[in-house]
């Protein structure tokens, strides 16, 4: 019918309005950032703000930001822990959920409540305790003590999500399988994994972001010798000068691997989730 | 290995709170239930579940319609709307304190692009102090809150508007139902357990907002900005006073805990 | 197929060996990776070189010198050019310790130490103590008679005895000061001839002073005066209109009552209401002090600010203006500054203390303490001298202008206290929160500060059955 057509038509173009407008949104603080980290800082603190001037393209701040050593050095600590930790937590979390989701033995659903319930804990509950267990294990203010504070932290809710991922695989392809002769192990590394595994990268994905946000543990365990990312960009305020410019730039440093893990990733991570990955 | 990290923290968590253990000294002393009692009595502590409350209450019944649009919006079929999803994850992976920086550069009060504007558009005579007015610091975090998660509920609406039988939809079209009606009474229905997830999700999220408050206001201006996660903080690590921050947080914890079970329930009777 | 009870058996197994399987991995690879790194902190003195010589007749062959010892020593970003190699080369080489500086921001240092002392890690053998500080984390650090080591008595003497706060606690010594601070009043000279005015020397006269350049620069932007108000900033700010007006910190009692909601603290935060209403920009109540406080100086859009000294050498060094600085125009006295004290004092958890004692020695010596202030540039942000001897070094009369320095020892003979006492932090808060809420108009001034005082007056109970109270107040203690 023409007039459906035409109230298409128009239903798509408030759409489009409107899903334009929330783009602007979202981003529009961010490219604001972007662009003021190519900014000198004394066009930073002058009115009016700096588009509506001539802008030029300055490139000290990121310099500035990279050659601070602790900072350089903090990116790299950030980046060793958030990978090691998604590996751990991922192969863990992938035999945990698979036990929980698929095995039946007793007390399956007191294990799995209390997953749920230690995953609601705030991490702060367990900040001085867990710090006191590593003072004894001698692992405080080291790489691996990070690893293993994030461990603890992010495992939980993965494992979480993993059940219901893998509980959304069909049971039937899975016994196929094991009649051609694999072992349940097999089965999961060849066939359940494959099928979830938009639901799996999603995951894989949401716990590197967690890790390389994570503020309080890092700044917490991570005291002296070993210095994560999220409490370095702090050490860019001095008494002396908060520079906005290299905080900018720093900024975005820090935002750089999880938004492009975002975009490039979108396609998994969006499908993941329109499955119905988070239930 | 894990119950060894989970296990024992959790316990010892739980003792320290009968104490009055100083972050100075390292030795507890025992005070029994003291900790809590004074929670009662403690000003500070009561301006935080308040405006914990404030905060959990405003994110929800704000984003969630909002989300709810959102996903309206995503789920027709508009040039750009892959671009649009795209967007929607940024604001949930960037870093927090990048984006407590963020905000705290664009509303600042004198040289934000927001102020700015404001005042050119002759909309406001001085320039607004998003976070130094006690009245609009909490409202200006919350705005913080939404923008960062907003879009992440909006992919799991969507996620459900999908799931949405689309015989259903085209038989509630047949009938002659106009947008509205379509939405009230089609739509709505299917997203209403959607809603009470995503509104005790929203709920345990908010508990432990931590991250902006310690960038920009740190619990300012005067107590405005004090939640309950951030007030175990700043007990444990700024008053080094830990038995009574273990307190907060485990008080903090016994409402997630509330709020888990509400979701586990709700699942178990769907 | 295996019956549905073995099954189960079966999988409990598996599920117990896969998952004791995963921990086994992980512990190993942790323990690994945990091995391989480089041992951390200094290299222990090692004696293998007496041990590796053969044996030839010990009598004649000297001692082998002992390795070089490193220390860490741990400074904030403020004071970097104590650490710089300027300062620490020659340090070396005169006595063979090497330094490992360690440089943080200011404002992340609080959080560090706490995390540090909580975890019982090494981590410095000199570290920085700040007055407030050095009481709260006293039991972190060990009294200096219990290592066996003296201060120095011409250093004692010549101390500005205001600096003897930082590194004590109730008269025992845990290190040795390295930098003191006073705010002054920072005036714009150019801006002043113009509107004809002279730098104001009362309080009245201060308010005249606002009024007319207020009129004469009452343009958009420019405002006569300047100061980080921002909550967690504007203590010290507090403590100089407290002093202005006569007022105390604390009563003299054996408990140190916080006198927060007396007759001259009221009137302190009026004043601060009067000038955040009339003379400064709306958005001071986000500034950190100093820090934009400083930039709105800098650029010309305040004619006065309050802070540390070194507001007047950045501007006369970087900005090309000239500046006229001033003691704090107080009500009832000249004084009123609030000050700051800075040493390094030594962990429990030191290593090395002794030779952490000498850095702090030669940080204190004469020539390091008069480098100080000529170092601040872009690059040091630096601090000022302790010792009274060095404000009357000739390497200094010129420094900003001739007078500069003897203005800042003279501000340093006035009253100006802050609170050092172990719940320091917690009343800073408490009273920083509430002048915030006068300041914006939620309370009035009295209605803000007496609620201080009760939230106030449970902890100082708290504190004094802990720690028994009489902390020190140098103006009582100690000749100026």
């Amino acid at each position: 019918m023409v007039s459906s057509r035409a109230a298409r038509k128009r239903k798509q173009l408030l759409a489009a309005i409107l899903g334009f407008g929330f783009m602007l949104i979202v981003l529009l603080p961010f490219l604001w950032m972007l662009l003021a980290s190519f900014q000198p800082e004394a066009d930073l603190i002058t009115l009016p703000p700096f588009p509506f001037r001539s802008t030029t393209l300055y490139l000290d701040n990121y310099q500035i930001a990279l050659s601070y050593k602790p900072f350089t050095n903090a990116i790299l600590t950030s980046i060793a822990v958030a990978l090691v930790t998604t590996g751990l937590v991922m192969s863990a979390g992938a035999l945990g959920a698979y036990a929980l989701a698929r095995l039946r033995f007793r007390g399956r659903e007191t294990i799995f409540k209390s997953i749920m319930v230690i995953y609601m804990l705030p991490g702060l509950a367990m900040l001085i305790p867990l710090v006191i267990v590593m003072k004894i294990l001698g692992l405080l203010d080291s790489i691996p003590g990070l690893i293993m504070a994030h461990t603890v932290y992010i495992l939980p809710l993965m494992t979480w999500f993993l059940v219901g991922i893998f509980e959304g695989v069909p049971i039937e392809i899975e016994e196929a399988a094991q009649i051609d002769g694999r072992s349940k192990m097999g089965a999961l590394r060849r066939v359940i994994i494959p099928l979830s595994i938009s639901g799996f990268f999603l995951i894989t994905v949401f716990c590197f972001v967690l890790s390389w946000n994570e503020l309080m543990f890092a700044k917490v365990v991570g005291i002296f010798r070993v210095k994560m990312l999220q409490p370095a960009i702090f050490e860019f305020l001095s008494p002396t000068s908060v520079t906005y410019s290299t905080l900018a730039a720093a900024s975005m440093i820090s935002s750089l691997p999880v938004v492009l893990l975002a975009i490039i990733l979108q396609r998994y991570i969006i499908a993941g989730i329109l499955k119905g990955a988070v239930k | 290995m894990i119950a060894v990290f989970i296990v024992f923290p959790l316990v010892y968590s739980l003792y320290l709170t009968f104490n009055s253990f100083s972050l100075r000294d390292l030795v507890p002393t025992f005070v029994g239930l003291g900790n809590y009692f004074k929670t009662a009595q403690d000003k500070l502590f009561i301006a935080a579940l308040t405006q914990t409350t404030y905060f959990t209450l405003l994110t929800m019944l704000t984003g969630i319609p909002l989300a709810i649009g959102l996903a309206l919006v995503l789920n027709e079929d508009f040039p750009g709307r892959t671009l649009a999803r795209v967007c929607l994850l940024i604001p949930w992976a960037m870093p927090p304190i990048t984006v407590a920086i963020m905000f705290s550069y664009i509303l600042n009060t004198s040289f934000g692009v927001v102020n700015f504007l404001l005042r050119s558009l002759g909309l406001t005579a001085t320039s607004i102090t998003f976070f130094g007015d006690p009245n609009l610091a909490l409202n200006s975090l919350v705005l913080i809150n939404l923008w960062k998660i907003t879009p992440l509920y909006a992919i799991i609406f969507l996620s459900a508007l999908q799931n949405i039988p689309s015989e259903v939809v085209e038989s509630a079209k047949v009938y002659g139902a106009n947008a509205v009606r379509r939405f009230t009474t089609v739509t709505l229905p299917y997203l209403r357990p959607t809603v009470v997830v995503i509104a005790i999700l929203s709920g345990l999220l908010s508990l432990q907002v931590f991250d902006i408050i310690i960038s920009i206001t740190n619990g300012g201006p005067g107590f405005k900005t004090y939640m309950l996660y951030f007030y175990a903080y700043k007990v444990t690590f700024d008053w080094l006073d830990a038995g009574y921050g273990a307190t907060v947080s485990y008080i903090v914890t016994a409402i997630s805990v509330i709020f888990a079970l509400l979701i586990l329930r709700y699942r178990r009777t769907r | 197929m295996k019956n549905l009870s073995e099954q189960k058996g079966t999988d409990r197994r598996r599920f117990l060996k896969y998952g004791a399987g995963v921990v086994v991995v992980a512990a190993a690879a942790a323990a690994g990776y945990y091995a391989l790194q480089p041992a951390p902190g200094p290299p222990t003195p090692t004696t293998t070189a007496a041990t590796t010589l053969p044996p030839t007749p010990t009598t004649t062959a000297p001692p082998p010198p002992p390795a070089p010892v490193t220390i860490n020593a741990y400074y904030p970003a403020h004071n970097n050019w104590l650490a710089s190699d300027a300062v620490l080369n020659p340090f070396t080489q005169k006595t063979g310790i090497k330094v490992n500086a360690i440089v943080d921001s200011f404002f992340v240092i609080h959080d560090k130490l706490a995390s540090t002392f909580a975890s019982g890690v090494y981590a410095y053998d000199a570290c920085y103590a700040w007055g407030a500080w050095m009481s709260e984390f006293l039991e972190f650090f060990q009294p200096l008679d219990a290592l066996g080591l003296e201060v120095p008595s011409d250093l004692k003497d010549d101390l500005i005895p205001w600096t003897r706060i930082a590194p004590t606690f109730k008269g025992r010594w845990y290190g040795l000061p390295n930098a003191f601070w006073v705010m002054l009043l920072h005036t714009n000279k150019k801006m002043f001839d113009e509107a004809g005015l002279e730098v104001p020397t009362s309080w009245d006269k201060f308010l005249e002073t606002c009024e007319a350049l207020k009129k004469k620069f009452g343009r958009d932007g420019v405002y006569p005066f300047a100061a980080g108000f921002q909550q967690g900033y504007l203590f010290p700010h507090y403590c100089a209109f407290l002093h202005g007006n006569g007022g105390s910190l604390w009563a003299n009692d054996a408990k140190r009552t916080v006198t927060c909601d007396s007759k001259e603290a009221i009137a302190a935060v009026e004043d601060m209401i009067t000038l955040y209403d009339n003379y400064m920009d709306p958005g001071a109540i986000e500034w950190i002090a100093g820090v934009q406080s400083g930039k709105a100086f800098y650029t010309e859009k305040a004619a006065m600010t309050l802070y540390y000294p070194w507001h007047s050498i950045v501007a006369t060094k970087y900005y090309n203006l000239t500046t006229v600085a001033a003691l704090w125009p107080g009500k009832k006295t000249r004084s009123g500054s609030g000050s700051a004290a800075e040493a390094m004092a030594i962990p429990k958890t030191a290593k090395y203390p002794k030779e952490a004692f000498e850095l702090m020695k030669y940080n204190a010596s004469a020539d390091i303490d008069v480098g100080k202030p000529l170092a601040a540039d872009d690059k040091y942000e630096s601090t000022w001298p302790i010792r009274k001897s060095s404000y009357d070094d000739p390497r200094l009369a010129n420094l900003v202008y001739p007078g500069f320095v003897k203005l800042v020892r003279e501000q340093a003979s006035y009253r100006c206290t802050r609170y050092e006492r172990p719940a320091y932090q917690k009343i800073n808060d408490i009273i920083e929160a509430e002048i915030v809420n006068a300041l914006k108009k939620v309370k009035t001034a009295e209605g803000a500060m007496k609620d201080a005082a009760d939230l106030i007056k449970p902890i100082v109970d708290d504190e004094y059955a802990k720690y028994g109270g009489g902390y020190e107040d140098p103006w009582d203690t100690m000749p100026h």
